[in-house]
This record gives C-alpha cells, sequence and structure tokens, in this order.
C-alpha cells in the first residue's frame, strides 16, 4: 500500500502544501472529539442516514458536510464507495470567533461561504479525482 | 454528558448520486487521531465506542475484503457472523478489536493467509487492545 493511504472508513485529509485535517482535528477538547468521533461513526455505520442532512458543499457528486458543536467546527465529506461502503473523509476542523492558517489558506473563523469556496474547494479538489 | 453535535437536515432526503470522483483509499486513519486522546485520557475509548489498536485492525479486514471484492454481507456468511459485527470491526467498534483467530477466519474466508508481518501486527494490536481495554474496565 502506498505511503498515505489508508483501507479505513475514517480518514483525514493530509496534503504537503493544503495541510492536515488530522492535527486540526487534534485541537478539539476531548468532549468536542468524542461527539465528532461518534457522529462520524454513526455516519459510517448507516446509523444516521447522511443523505438526510443538508449538504455545505459538494464536489463533483460528492457531498460534503458541516458539523458543529458549540463553537467548534467540522466540515467531512462522505463517499457511498463500491461493495455497499461508506467512507468520510475530513476535510478540516476549526473554531469559530478564532483565525485558522490552514495550508497556506487563512479562514477568518467566520466567513462560512469563504471556507466552502477557498479551502474546501481546494482541499476537495487535492482528494477527489 | 457527552456533547451533541449540530447538523443541518433536510426536510426530505436528498437524491442518491452517483459521484464522479473518488478518494479511492487516499487519506491517514482517524485512528492516529484517537491515539492522541487515548494517549491523554483513558477513557476515549469508553466515550467515543472506538479504539485506535481497533481501527488499525480495521482497517486490516476492510482491506482483504475489498481486496476480495465481498460486501459486509458476503463477508459475514462466509466467516459466520454478524453483518454488525463486520461492521463493528472494520470501524474500530468496542474496546478491543477482533481476536487473532477470527482475523485468521477472515482472512481464510477472503482466500488469503496473514503473513508473519500481519501476524505479528495483529498480534501486537491484541495486546493494545488487551492493555487498553484494561486500562479503561472501570468505566464500563
Amino acid at each position: 500500500m502506498a505511503e498515505g493511504q489508508t483501507n479505513a472508513a475514517m480518514v483525514s485529509f493530509e496534503h504537503s502544501a493544503l495541510g492536515s485535517a488530522s492535527e486540526e482535528f487534534k485541537r478539539f477538547d476531548l468532549d468536542i472529539a468524542v461527539a465528532f468521533f461518534r457522529h462520524l461513526d454513526e455516519i459510517v455505520a448507516g446509523r444516521l442516514d447522511h443523505w438526510k442532512l443538508v449538504e455545505f458543499a459538494a464536489y463533483r457528486g460528492v457531498p460534503i458536510y458541516k458539523a458543529e458543536i458549540d463553537s467548534w467546527i467540522m466540515v467531512y465529506a462522505v463517499e457511498e464507495q463500491s461493495l455497499g461502503d461508506r467512507k468520510a473523509t475530513v476535510l478540516f476542523c476549526g473554531r469559530f470567533g478564532r483565525r485558522s492558517a490552514a495550508g497556506g489558506f487563512v479562514w477568518d473563523g467566520q466567513d462560512v461561504a469563504a471556507l466552502r469556496e477557498e479551502l474546501i474547494g481546494a482541499r476537495a479538489g487535492a482528494w477527489f479525482k | 454528558m457527552t456533547k451533541r453535535v449540530k447538523v443541518v437536515t433536510a426536510r426530505k432526503p436528498r437524491t442518491r448520486l452517483s459521484a464522479r470522483a473518488s478518494s479511492g483509499e487516499r487519506g491517514q486513519s482517524l485512528g492516529l487521531v484517537l491515539q492522541h486522546y487515548e494517549a491523554q485520557d483513558h477513557d476515549a475509548v469508553a466515550r467515543t465506542g472506538l479504539s485506535s489498536a481497533g481501527m488499525r485492525a480495521g482497517a486490516i479486514v476492510r482491506g482483504m475484503r475489498r481486496s476480495a471484492g465481498f460486501p459486509q454481507a458476503e463477508l459475514a456468511r462466509r466467516v459466520g457472523v454478524s453483518q454488525e459485527r463486520i461492521s463493528e470491526i472494520e470501524r474500530g467498534g468496542g474496546p478491543q478489536g477482533p481476536t487473532f483467530e477470527l482475523l485468521e477466519r477472515i482472512a481464510s474466508a477472503c482466500g488469503m493467509v496473514l503473513m508473519p508481518m500481519e501476524r505479528e501486527r495483529a498480534a501486537a494490536l491484541q495486546e493494545d487492545a488487551a492493555a487498553t481495554a484494561a486500562s479503561t474496565q472501570d468505566t464500563y
């Protein structure tokens, strides 16, 4: 298996130029991380039907969602893969009211449309082929 | 108390469209992130219902199954466990991953054998999981 690849069902975005979502995730307080982990697990297990959620964005048909807890935000994509599998990729983690520098982009912690169009757009473009 | 995740729910389900792009097998397992929290707080496993050791074992199982071209239900049938159990294993659910014996049965069902390196990895994962479970047993 090539470096940077995994067979895991829940993964994080990693890119040498566009940043690391896993490093962003690790900034969550434990309570927040626990809740986001459980949320992703529910999505991947199919206990929570992501088709019933409102998309935050989409990239070439891949739905991208936004989840929030208090001021914390996580953006993730869900793919329906072959063999009936589901895969979740965490694309961004941050906090409202805090500037986030993420791989050459700076999110001001407020403008969600800018987050979607700039950072998420760039990361999705690099991730989904 | 578990924090509540806020997501926006649609009034009716959206049309299920086929994506025209894929991440393939790209990505770093979130097990590495979970490991970060496990190192900070032994409650992380009990609270998330997931374990980093289990997630690593789950990725091995998922990889073998996908290589064999089986949906979860087919692998479950061949191994003699429920689909829910296969799903749980692949997601890294529970404080412990699959037993080594079950991993070997899964490999066999997928037409594979666990190579010496995989055996060592599997044994190490079981040790990790057992150690994690032992350190969190008070929470169950």
